[in-house]
């Protein structure tokens, strides 16, 4: 029985297993009583009254190509997500292209073109980078400098066991660090009570300290007379000099762009409603936002959803208890700290799947640039791959609920090209799917219907045009293809040359084919048996010339036997096809090849990142030219791009511009 | 920034629950034992710094040994030997009774305590292997490569039933 199925089955099984759902609904019941006293406590109105100050202008640096624009005019160039931090939280920081992840409980990672790295082993909560980029703020309940480049930890303030120091933050002449000291007092009973929450800066020449507000999330605006930080759900704005404070606001771990100019922030939308007297549903939708430090405009970012499949399974539409009930939603994603590149032009962000529990990290690239018809095009097919729902559905009129499904998967795409129909902008695709693990290979043309709005596009309509599909016969022992409901047989397995398949139990495992070159690439599972290791051929096949050429044979990766097929992908212009290898022997080990098919060479993608500890890679799908991989090193699970033509491997910290 | 105890309940109870319950294989220990790892839950969260998952995890694993202990009236023994106590009953009983997937039910039996502690955590609770590594003490890889015999020993159990 076949592996991949058992795994299915197995998680089908789950099912199976009944929960006791009249325990599910009491037990919630029991805590719901102390639950709704703390709800009222929380429900205190906080009216947020946004004050405007008088305008004060704050130029770009020259670093700083895009053009000083109020947030509200920023215009989204992207969203991605490309580290996959497991269901850990944690904080992030960027410079100049390295992405600095800190993972509760394991320690602080650098991420970039050479791999992801472990820097700093051991607790760290909260780090700042300082605007040089030589030097972490980093927390631990003490507050720390940490040297990049000699590994050295400077304890700077030492706490205990009530009193913490947490989330430093940079000013911009590097002289300061802005931080919160906690104090917490242990009452008689059990538990922990917080006692103190301020904002404090220390000198870092003469290590004096001195308290600036109450709050949380603090960072300084504009040298060190402004400072930004959350209090009791606001952001506030507090001019030091004067002590006034003014509410930007609402919203959650503000973040000042280095640029003094934006300041990024999570809000959460609250929406009651009452079904009846003893029950109401209450629903809280984080979305990152970003607002001008000087209070002119404010924008939202992403587009959050309830994940209506889950509030179906759970609904409860009556309360048969005597205790009132309030059932509380949250959006599909929840977002923590979201913090500003160096320079100023993206926002890295912690996105967690609340369905998954998986924790990622994501950018959001802002452009001045108007973003083409085509652009908007790419960054929705990108979306819909990658599963950024809440970044899909933004470019969407009026989405549907589900917009997503797993298998088949899209392994690639291309744009034809765009027009008019009927007065309608459309950009039309050709999207590439497969079945993981099966020979099955499906090309479909999509025209995307597009109409412009706030300054950019939104899809209104998708319309499927003609397609292909190339997979095997019911017998397995032709490969075909369907199109326009007519089949045809493209080649008989038995006609291929048998000086290359001298063995006598193998398959025809994965298949692409590529209608330009007319060129079917194919893989032969040579399966175990005896004294056989299992081994994999990589074949093409010319189906106008009707010849077969044999590519390779993968006997061993990573110094293991027994190699097996995932995946074959072959980019939109059939020049190259990556191929997902792993091995069955002890250790489970995976590579990717990505073979060049003109000039018959073949690279191993995980040769290409030094001294990068691998645990498992994979090929997603061809983002047109480029190759997207996914990796796992250090439990964290990263996304990298690989361009075939120049043999390089780039991160997801450089965004490509708009076309 | 962690959520509140109340998404956390509705996240987690139905994945702590089939943990207890195959683990168990009593519905009224399962019953107990699930109360008692919210509760448990509901007094700790507010500690919770790390991961939920694997938190509220080792609340329900800690709680079916501490359960355990107390119900053999030990002498002091270690948690791995308490393990002996746990999937001690005809494993195929656990499922509702339904003629699907009844080959792999039974194939479950040909598993020792460990492999179904992990095909517990993996597929009844739906955790990452990473988390289940650090559940149990082990590594990530050690854990896939367990997993990967568990899914040849029930492929090989499949394939006898089949043949029978």
């Amino acid at each position: 029985m076949d592996k991949n199925l058992i795994e299915e089955q197995m998680h089908t099984l789950k099912d199976h297993i009944k929960v006791n759902n009249d325990l599910k609904l009491e037990l919630r019941a029991s805590f719901s009583k102390k639950r709704t006293n703390k709800w009222k406590l929380l429900l205190v109105p906080t009216v947020a009254a946004v004050i405007c100050l008088v305008f004060i202008s704050y130029w770009a640096s020259p670093k700083v190509n895009v053009s000083y624009v109020n947030a509200a005019a920023l215009k989204i160039l992207n969203q991605v997500s490309f580290v996959d931090i497991g269901g850990a939280n944690g904080d992030v920081a960027e410079y100049n292209g390295t992405v600095y992840s800190a993972v509760f409980g394991q320690g602080i990672y650098a991420y970039d073109s050479d791999g992801c790295r472990e820097i700093y082993k051991g607790e760290a909560n909260a780090i700042s980078i300082s605007p040089d980029g030589k030097k972490l703020a980093f927390s631990d309940g003490n507050l720390n400098i940490f040297d990049i480049e000699t590994s050295k930890k400077n304890v700077l303030l030492k706490g205990d066991d009530f009193t913490y120091y947490e989330q430093p933050s940079w000013s911009s002449d590097s002289k300061h660090i802005i931080y919160v000291k906690k104090v917490i007092q242990q009452p008689e009973t059990h538990g922990f009570e917080e006692k103190e929450s301020s904002i404090c800066s220390i000198n870092l020449e003469s290590m004096d300290v001195s308290k600036l507000a109450d709050g949380n999330s603090p960072s300084y605006a504009d040298e060190k007379q402004i400072i930004v930080f959350e209090r009791d759900g606001n952001i506030i704005r507090k001019n030091i000099e004067d002590g006034v404070e003014k509410i930007i606001d609402i919203g959650r771990f503000p973040s000042v762009s280095p640029d003094g100019e934006y300041v990024a922030y999570v809000k959460t939308l609250k929406n009651e409603k009452i079904i009846s007297s003893k029950l109401s549903t209450e629903e809280n939708i984080d979305n990152v936002w970003i607002a001008d430090v000087n209070f002119e405009t404010k924008k939202q970012l992403t587009t959050n959803f309830v994940d209506s499949e889950k509030a179906d399974g759970d609904e409860i539409t009556e309360n048969n208890s005597d205790l009132p009930m309030s059932i509380y939603k949250t959006g599909l994603f929840s977002y923590y700290n979201p913090k500003w590149s160096s320079d100023s032009k993206s926002i890295y962000v912690l996105k967690n799947n609340n369905k998954s529990g998986n924790m990622k990290l994501m950018r959001i690239s802002f452009t001045d640039k108007e973003l083409t018809k085509k652009d908007t095009v790419v960054n929705f097919i990108q979306a819909l791959i990658s599963r950024e729902d809440d970044y899909a559905k933004s470019l969407m009129e009026n989405p549907p609920d589900i917009l997503t499904v797993s298998n088949p998967r899209v392994v690639g795409y291309k744009i034809l090209g765009n027009g008019v129909e009927n007065g309608r902008d459309y950009v039309e695709a050709e999207i590439y799917w497969a079945y993981t693990a099966q020979p099955d290979f499906q090309m479909l043309k999509q025209k995307f219907y597009l109409s412009p709005l706030n300054s950019g596009y939104i899809i209104d309509e998708v319309k499927s045009g003609e397609g292909f599909a190339v997979g095997l016969s019911k017998d397995a022992q032709s490969v075909i293809m369907h199109r326009e409901e007519k089949e045809q047989v493209l080649f008989n397995v038995k006609d291929i040359p048998a000086i290359y398949l001298t063995e006598e139990n193998y398959r025809i495992a994965s298949l692409a084919f590529n209608e330009e070159r007319s060129t079917i690439v194919f893989t032969i599972q040579v399966l175990q048996e005896g004294a056989q290791k299992s081994s994999v051929k990589v074949f093409s096949y010319d189906i106008n010339s009707m010849e077969f050429k044999f590519i390779d044979q993968v006997k061993n990766i990573a110094g293991k036997e027994n190699v097996a097929i995932e995946s074959l992908i072959i980019d939109p212009t059939g020049s190259y096809a990556a191929l997902k290898l792993f091995s069955e022997d002890e250790g489970f080990k995976t590579s990717v090849f990505v073979y060049d098919l003109k000039n018959n060479k073949k690279v191993d993608i995980g040769s290409l990142l030094k001294d990068v500890d691998i645990s498992t890679i994979h090929s997603k799908f061809w983002d047109r030219n480029h190759l997207v991989l996914e990796l796992v090193s250090k439990e964290q699970t990263m996304s990298y791009l690989y361009n075939p033509e120049n043999g390089k491997l780039k991160t997801f910290t450089t965004a490509a511009q708009p076309s | 920034m962690k959520d509140g105890f109340i998404v956390l309940y509705y996240k987690y109870f139905d994945d702590v629950y089939r943990y207890i319950y195959f683990k168990t294989g009593n519905k009224w220990e399962a019953d107990d034992l699930v109360s008692e790892t919210f509760k448990k839950a509901y007094e700790k969260h507010k500690y919770l710094k790390g991961e939920p998952k694997p938190w509220i995890m080792s609340i329900a694993r800690n709680t079916v040994i501490d359960f355990y202990r107390r119900k053999k009236n030990f002498a002091p023994i270690n948690d791995n030997e308490l393990d002996d106590f746990t999937y001690n009953y005809p494993i195929e009983e656990i499922f509702e009774k339904k003629e699907e997937l009844s080959f792999l039910k039974q194939s479950l039996k040909s598993l020792n305590k460990e492999e179904l502690e992990i095909v517990n955590l993996r597929y009844f609770s739906e955790m990452k292997y990473n988390e289940i590594g650090k559940l149990l003490g082990k590594t990530e890889n050690a854990v896939k490569t367990k997993a990967m015999r568990i899914h040849r020993k029930l492929a090989e159990a499949i394939q006898k039933l089949m043949e029978e």
